[in-house]
């Protein structure tokens, strides 16, 4: 494989495409998937057979296409008309009056300029939604692997790390940690063997980033990591999927064979000097293994359980060896920065964290799904712009970003930049891009004991703070919840949290009181209302009357479980 | 305990396929239990013990491995599982309902099992924009509703459905 092979098989695409009378995407991704996509994509091809012009049509499943609330969607090309709440019982209609008769059905679709696709700045979901995943022709046809090739080609690995530094990419999956000093870490490391691994854990409960780019763009990621493994001198790869995910897992493999058979992984990619593959290793369900250390752990065949830091992956990885760890939408990026250059990308954003992010928007507001919006846009534009505000006009409370490890930030704060050090002033965290939307039907106090109990669940049990401390935490959060905390509870709440978060071994420990704290920090009176005066106004908790309270804290004294 | 699997099982093959595919590297311990899960539908004791003497690792920790992960199951699978979403997307829209009715009927706490059907709950099924979502076997019920939970269970434990 040369460039110019490269560019012929995308011109060789683009003819294909162009000799289509139209074109008919479906997403076949998470949300719509589960609502019903694969029964439609049947119904339209059935039609277009009946109506004699199957062969004219392209009719392609694609990946998530962003709003996924109003699924499942469907867009037929050209016009570029999107079509929300699809049945299969709308087959015949859009196919004879739209794609046959040229009249899209104006009542049905959406329009143009609605709000939450025109306000986003898509870069790493560019082509999601438009290009079929399960196609390497495709991915081609729209620039994909042109990156990869110049950079093998033409640029020094020095050169291109000094191009993501200057692009100020930082790492996507939560710590946002400068992802250019990391490659230049590992590719100062001497040894001979070194790794590249893809984090796509994703464990954060309420978001699918990932989930949506592997099953929609899988080369992006591929490409991304190759790039990574030029720069620092890996020759093997890793992506790490969440088991969770099963036609993520069969997207990637895919992708990762066809890359093989078409040589743009394995050995002298582009006839250079670089050799490069990947392989795919399956997650088990433990959110631990998604902190980097015990992601390797598992790639290693072992539990995944995390080591203190440092020494830092990129100094001592898998097996041993340098290896640069990044997430999904990391490796995403890398591709559209070679393509079109640092200052580009710095162009996007604000100064200290440039370029975009990814979010799943979901919970209580109006339209749930995927967008990607340039750092420092604000929450505010981001609910009620993008998001359409809240379901069934009902009022904000907050809204939580970061998950286990994050918080939930009120009304107040509604104004502030997404980026990841505003977000840390207000007491949450960027996170890898969870963002859940609460009304008042939310109970900050049983959100706080939601994230604890999940944090406790999934506590790996090797270090005792956080083995122990969020068992306690737990059951005090119960007690609050159940209207039979005292002050004196409270107290020992807040001493538990700074606790558990100074000595707990892995950033799994160390985060899992932020939804606590935060939740105590804007939203007291909600807890005071619980302990003082039984009363949750969401309705959601089990509090009890003054008298029953006695029995219940009988009942917990007595080491009731949480 | 010598354990030899019987070799008429077809089920077995695949396993030693598998095996064989990875020369006995121990690192692909997670690989051959996931493997072995689709296989069996689940990790009996003794192919736990046959693929610690395959991989040449001794079998506490191959059980150590298998029992960390929440997604391998040590235990047979009932004819009928029921997931509820307990994500935080689906958590504010209400799961925490569907999970109380999904107890209350099977009469079995999360994760729990009745003669017929399994009861879990998961952090997130990848679909949060439409939740609660509620899985019953492969079929996902999207906007679910906590009828939809009691539906499901009366068609999955009626006898004759
Ligand atoms: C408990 C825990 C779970 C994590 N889960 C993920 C995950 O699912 N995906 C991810 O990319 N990073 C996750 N991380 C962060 C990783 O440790 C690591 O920082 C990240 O993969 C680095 O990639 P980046 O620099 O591109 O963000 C997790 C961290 C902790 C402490
Ligand atoms: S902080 Fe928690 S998850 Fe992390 S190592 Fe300690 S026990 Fe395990
Ligand atoms: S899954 Fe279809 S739009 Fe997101
Ligand atoms: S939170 Fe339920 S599908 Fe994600």
């Amino acid at each position: 494989m040369t460039i110019e092979d490269l560019y012929q098989i995308g011109a060789l695409y683009r003819e294909q495409l162009a000799s289509f009378r139209a074109e008919i995407q479906i997403c076949g991704s998470g949300t719509c998937r589960s609502a019903g996509a694969a029964e439609i994509q049947r119904a339209f091809e059935s039609v277009c057979e009946e109506e004699g012009i199957r062969p004219e049509i392209r009719i392609v499943t694609t990946g998530c296409m962003g709003l996924c609330g109003q699924g499942p969607l469907l867009r037929v090309l050209p016009g570029d008309v999107t079509y929300t709440r699809i049945t299969a019982g709308d087959a015949e209609r859009i196919i004879r009056e739209h794609v046959i008769n040229g009249k899209p059905l104006k009542e049905r679709m959406l329009p143009e300029d609605y709000p939450f696709f025109t306000r986003q700045t898509p870069v790493v979901l560019e082509h999601m939604g438009r290009i079929d995943p399960e196609s390497i022709e495709d991915y081609i046809a729209h620039g994909g692997y042109e990156a990869l090739a110049k950079a093998v080609t033409y640029q020094s690995p020095e050169h291109i790390i000094l191009e993501i530094r200057n692009a100020g990419l930082r790492g996507r999956g939560g710590g946002g940690y400068p992802t250019g000093l990391k490659w230049d870490i590992v590719r100062r490391g001497t040894s001979q063997q070194k790794y590249v691994v893809c984090n796509a854990d994703e464990g954060d409960p309420g978001a699918f980033m990932d989930r949506a780019m592997l099953e929609g763009n899988p080369h992006a990621i591929l490409e991304g990591m190759a790039v990574a493994g030029y720069a620092v001198g890996a020759t093997q790869g890793f992506v790490y999927v969440r088991g969770e995910y099963p036609l993520a897992v069969d997207r990637m493999k895919r992708a990762i064979t066809e890359a093989e058979r078409k040589q743009l992984l394995g050995n002298r990619i582009f006839d250079s000097g670089f050799s490069f593959r990947v392989d795919l290793r399956m997650g088990a369900g433990a959110f631990v293994s998604g902190e980097e250390t015990a992601l390797l752990h598992s790639i290693e065949g072992k539990r995944g359980q995390p080591n203190p830091r440092p020494p830092y992956p990129s100094q001592v990885g898998l097996w041993g060896k340098p290896t640069v760890v990044n997430n999904v939408e990391t490796f995403a990026n890398v591709a559209p920065i070679i393509h079109r250059g640092a200052r580009w990308f710095q162009g996007i954003g604000t100064k200290r964290s440039t370029g975009t992010k990814v979010f799943a928007l979901a919970g209580r507001v109006r339209d749930t799904g995927l967008i990607e919006v340039p750092m420092g846009t604000t929450l505010r534009e981001v609910i009620f712009d993008i998001g359409g505000g809240i379901t069934d006009g009902g009022s904000f409370k907050a809204v939580q970003t970061g998950g286990p490890s994050g918080g939930c930030i009120p009304e107040k704060h509604l104004d502030i930049p997404v980026d990841y050090e505003s977000l840390a002033q207000a007491g949450s965290i960027m996170g890898s891009g969870g963002m859940i939307v609460m009304d008042d039907s939310s109970c900050m106090v049983d959100v706080a004991a939601y994230f604890m109990e999940f944090c406790q669940s999934e506590s790996c049990g090797k270090c005792i703070p956080c083995r122990v401390g969020t068992v306690q935490l737990s059951r005090l959060l119960d007690r609050i919840r159940r209207g039979v905390a005292s002050e004196q509870d409270i107290e020992t709440l807040e001493e538990l949290c700074v606790m558990v978060k100074d000595t707990s071994l892995c950033g799994l420990g160390q985060a899992a009181p932020n939804p606590v704290i935060s939740a105590l920090h804007f939203f007291r009176p909600e807890f005071e209302r619980h302990y003082r005066d039984h009363v949750c106004e969401a309705g959601v908790c089990p509090v009890h009357s003054t008298e029953a309270a006695g029995d219940a804290a009988g009942i917990e004294s007595g080491g009731a479980h949480v | 305990m010598e354990y030899t699997p019987p070799h008429t099982d077809s089920r077995h093959k695949q396993l030693d396929r598998a095996l064989s595919r990875h020369q006995g590297r121990p690192e692909a311990l997670i690989e051959l239990l996931h493997t072995a899960q689709d296989v069996f539908g689940y990790l009996p004791r003794d192919v736990l013990a046959y693929i610690a003497d395959a991989l040449s690792l001794p079998r506490s920790r191959v059980f150590g491995v298998a029992s960390f992960y929440p997604l391998f199951s040590l235990e047979k699978p009932r004819a009928h599982e029921m997931t509820i979403c307990m994500g935080t997307a689906c958590y504010v829209n209400g799961a925490a309902a569907l999970l109380r009715t999904a107890h209350e009927e099977c009469q079995c706490e999360e994760n729990g099992t009745t003669d017929s059907l399994r009861l879990r709950s998961a952090h997130c099924l990848g679909a949060c924009g439409r939740g609660p979502l509620l899985q019953v076997d492969h079929r996902t019920i999207v906007d679910a509703r906590t009828e939809d939970v009691s539906n499901a269970i009366a068609e999955l434990q009626d006898p004759e459905g």
